[in-house]
């Protein structure tokens, strides 16, 4: 039985209509990731070149810290939404905790918390814009230092 | 009761029954006058009747065809549209497009309008630090660049080298 053409409109009507609140949602619904890594920062002679995915950072590490070798412990990538909670490269001695605080067009606030053998070392809100990174001297390890490196992307 | 000018008419076209035309006739000022003016009435409308026939039209067929086919014409461009000027159907397809326009560019171009000129503008900073140990220090400033920022922790511990860390 043929749909009438009224009844055919109707539901390509709808079906935009549908579409669109899709589209607003998912405009609202995007959020920034934020890119965290965790270094271990050495002196070494020679010294080695960095990992591809802290070369954009080598040169603020050195000049930061003093260190001329990097080596990239782990590095994730996570979605970071208001009230959202992220643990940051959780290691078993390492623990970086941080909460988004509030969301503004042009950063986020957040709160951190790092913990060093489950001991609260330091509780710190920052501001972290895209493309402007943070980072943290962590403890030492041996004869280097580990380094946190958060950055809105 | 008829008027003069009835009873004129019909005693010009000889209408008038006998009696009739008598009494009109015998109200006249001036019956002479008149009988010439009826005189003159008659020889007209017999001139009128000669020289006034019916011309025949030439090929009638074909321009009553042209007539009634420009008729038709006019007609159909001046039929308005069903609903008028705002039919619901086409209100509520202007809508959808006109949300859809805001849509696109809510979600593609808006994010990117100032956004080159802004982001030199953005840094990270940070607002507040406090360490667990007081003999623990915590300072902040800004990185190399500007943008960037470090949270100085002057003293997050030691872990030895033969402890895993991960």
């Amino acid at each position: 039985m043929k749909e009438s053409g009224e009844a055919m409109t109707t539901r390509t009507f709808l079906r935009t209509i549908g579409l669109l609140a899709a589209v607003f949602l998912a405009a609202d619904a995007r959020a920034d990731s934020i890119w965290s890594a965790l270094v271990l920062a050495t002196n070494e002679q020679p010294s080695k070149p960095a990992p591809v995915d802290l070369k954009t950072f080598a040169g603020g590490l050195k000049t930061v810290f003093g260190y001329n070798t990097f080596y990239l412990l782990g590095a994730k990538q996570k979605q970071i939404l208001k009230g959202g909670e992220v643990w940051i490269v959780p290691t078993k001695k390492v623990f970086l905790k941080v909460r988004c605080l509030d969301r503004t067009e042009v950063d986020y606030k957040v709160q951190l918390e790092l913990y060093v053998r489950k001991k609260l070392v330091v509780t710190s809100e920052a501001k972290l814009a895209r493309g402007a990174p943070l980072y943290i001297r962590g403890p030492s390890w041996g004869r280097g230092r580990l380094i946190f490196i958060l950055e809105v992307r | 009761m008829k008027n003069f000018e009835e009873r004129y008419t019909a005693w010009l076209d000889g209408a008038l029954d006998e009696r009739e035309r008598a009494e009109f006739e015998s109200t006249l000022p001036d019956r002479a006058e008149a009988l010439r003016d009826a005189a003159d009435w008659k020889k007209l409308r017999g001139l009128l009747r000669e020289n006034l026939v019916p011309v025949a039209m030439p090929h009638a067929d074909f321009l009553n065809g042209q007539v009634l086919a420009a008729i038709g014409r006019e007609t159909s461009k001046s039929v308005p549209l069903a609903g008028g000027w705002f039919p619901a159907g086409r209100l509520a397809w202007s809508g959808v497009f006109l949300l859809t326009l805001a849509a696109i560019v809510s979600a593609v171009i808006l994010p990117h309008i100032g956004r080159s000129s802004d982001e030199e503008q953005y840094i990270s900073q940070v607002l507040a630090a406090h360490t667990g140990d007081p003999k623990q220090g915590a300072y902040a400033f800004a990185a190399p660049g500007g943008k960037g920022a470090v949270l100085w922790i002057q003293d997050a511990g030691d872990i030895p080298a033969d402890e895993r860390i991960r």
